[in-house]
């Protein structure tokens, strides 16, 4: 069988050098071109050249001409948020499987744009998640075997141990907007929105898939004067009602190099009326105590003072931490790439496709609007 | 517990004192309630170690599971931008804690798991 050929829509200093590592290293895939938008701005589009470069592979300034190639078959988006879901809509209407970032975009509209192509071209889709990780597997099976009862509450939280944390200044209160115009900054992202998509995830997948009927949201500037400067929260919590009266928490935020042993906790805690039961990837590990150096926070770097991607040069690279080693630990989105290129084997879609990722992000899109009205927000969100 | 939550107050306290937390901004707490003690009682206790540890009570407080006898979840938030969640259940085994703890500052985490 020939191999499918992946079209990176997406620049470097994006989670796209990770899915295009991943894709790379699947033994039925290989990478075939790099694919800006016309009319990018120059900066964006030297990014998309810069990892063109890296990887030695072309780079087209035309993303339509670049879908129209034959040997293309899937496109792993990741653009700017406010630009995923015309992307992703254009690669699904010229017929590719869309490996989609997450989360899935920044609007409603956008949201139902990304599902409207997607149910109307059939097309393979699927936005990347942990959920596959073996602690996440193990939470769904002790739920699914009735270990717990019958469920009635679960808790996911995932914070990234990432940035210099501290810079805040004393007596910060964030007052959150309806107004969700803009996700992109060079120093700053939108932490409940991006990293609670996971958590989100954990609870799709260990609940089965219950839907959403309300969220409550509050969101913080706890660490970083990046993030208070830009307008964008560093910290969030939401607590929602689940199908059949689930109630719902998350956690979702980035809280800085020093406040972890490792990448930062990740947690599900599932309450049952048999039962209470935690799961947690670094619940099994062993501990390393010796006299090589603790971990030292890395100098900024300017061009990712948060450390949300790799770093711009090897003076600004983290070193690793060592001190906690986790039991099993995998490569969890080598996994998550390996049962997207299954579907597309099998002709199946997804759990986490295009319009259940859609109402994942939506929850979130609801937990801002919950926090700047200070009130619970029913789901879905009204359209028009 | 009793004991075991005054003991747990003062030495998270003395961290925020020492400033080795930063700014306290947030405090998640799941928690057991002890065998024959009611879920509200315990939630109340832990919620006012929050109160205690954030300087004041705070301005809303959002309750969950009220009556089913299993858990109680609370979300909280503080005037100063602070904010709280606290569950408490009535259910253990499968190895959970008796309280899992974490208080995020500006600039460092605390965590207690017994």
């Amino acid at each position: 069988m020939s191999k499918y050929g992946v079209l990176l829509a997406g620049a470097k200093r994006t989670h796209q050098q990770s899915h295009a590592d991943t894709f790379a290293a699947h033994p039925d895939c290989e990478l075939v071109a790099v694919a800006s938008e016309k009319g990018d701005p120059e900066g964006r589009v030297a990014q998309y050249q810069e990892l063109a470069d890296d990887l030695g592979l072309p780079h087209f300034a035309d993303l339509d001409e670049a879908l129209a190639r034959d040997d293309v078959h899937i496109v792993s988006s990741t653009p700017a948020v406010e630009r995923r879901g015309i992307v992703a809509a254009r690669a699904m209407e010229a017929g590719k499987h869309v490996y989609l970032d997450k989360p899935l975009a920044g609007t409603v509209a956008d949201l139902d744009m990304m599902v409207s192509a997607a149910e109307r071209t059939g097309v393979v889709t699927q936005m990347f998640t942990q959920n596959l990780a073996g602690w996440v597997q193990d939470a769904k099976r002790a739920v699914q075997a009735g270990e717990i009862g019958e469920l009635r509450a679960i808790h996911a939280e995932n914070l990234f141990s990432k940035g210099r944390a501290g810079s805040v200044p004393k007596g910060t209160v964030r007052r959150e907007s309806e107004n969700l115009d803009r996700y992109t900054y060079l120093e700053a992202k939108r932490e409940m929105f991006d990293v609670g998509i996971y958590s989100l995830g954990f609870i799709h997948e260990v609940t089965g898939g219950l839907g959403f009927e309300s969220v409550l949201g509050h969101t913080g500037n706890y660490f970083f004067a990046e993030h208070m400067g830009a307008g964008v929260e560093d910290f969030g919590v939401m607590m929602a009602t689940l199908e059949g009266g689930v109630t719902a928490t998350v956690l979702g935020g980035r809280f800085g190099w020093m406040s972890h042993p490792l990448s930062g906790p990740q947690k599900v805690v599932v309450v049952g009326t048999e039962g209470t039961m935690s799961f947690d990837p670094f619940a099994l590990r062993v501990e390393v105590y010796n006299n090589e150096p603790d971990f030292v926070q890395p100098a900024v770097d300017p061009y990712d003072p948060m450390g949300m991607w790799g770093a711009s040069h090897p003076a600004y690279a983290p070193m690793p931490k060592q001190r906690w080693m986790a039991l099993g630990s995998r490569n969890v989105m080598a996994d998550d790439v390996a049962a997207f290129v299954k579907a597309i084997d099998d002709g199946t879609q997804p759990d986490m496709n295009a319009k259940r990722a859609a109402a994942l992000t939506e929850v979130i899109l609801g937990g801002f609007i919950s926090a700047a009205r200070g009130e619970e927000v029913s789901l879905p969100l009204p359209r028009g | 517990m009793a004991d075991h939550l005054e003991a747990l107050q003062q030495v998270v306290q003395e961290a925020i004192d020492d400033e080795r937390l930063g700014q306290p901004q947030f405090v998640r707490c799941v928690a057991l309630a002890p065998e024959g003690g009611s879920l509200d009682s315990s939630l109340e206790a832990l919620a006012s170690m929050g109160e205690s540890w954030f300087g004041g009570p705070a301005a809303s407080r959002t309750r969950r599971g009220e009556g089913s006898g299993v858990y109680l979840t609370e979300v909280s938030t503080w005037d100063t931008g602070q904010g709280a969640l606290i569950t408490v259940s009535a259910t253990g085994g499968g190895g959970t804690a008796d309280i899992d703890l974490m208080v995020v500052g500006s600039r460092g985490t605390l965590y207690h798991r017994a």
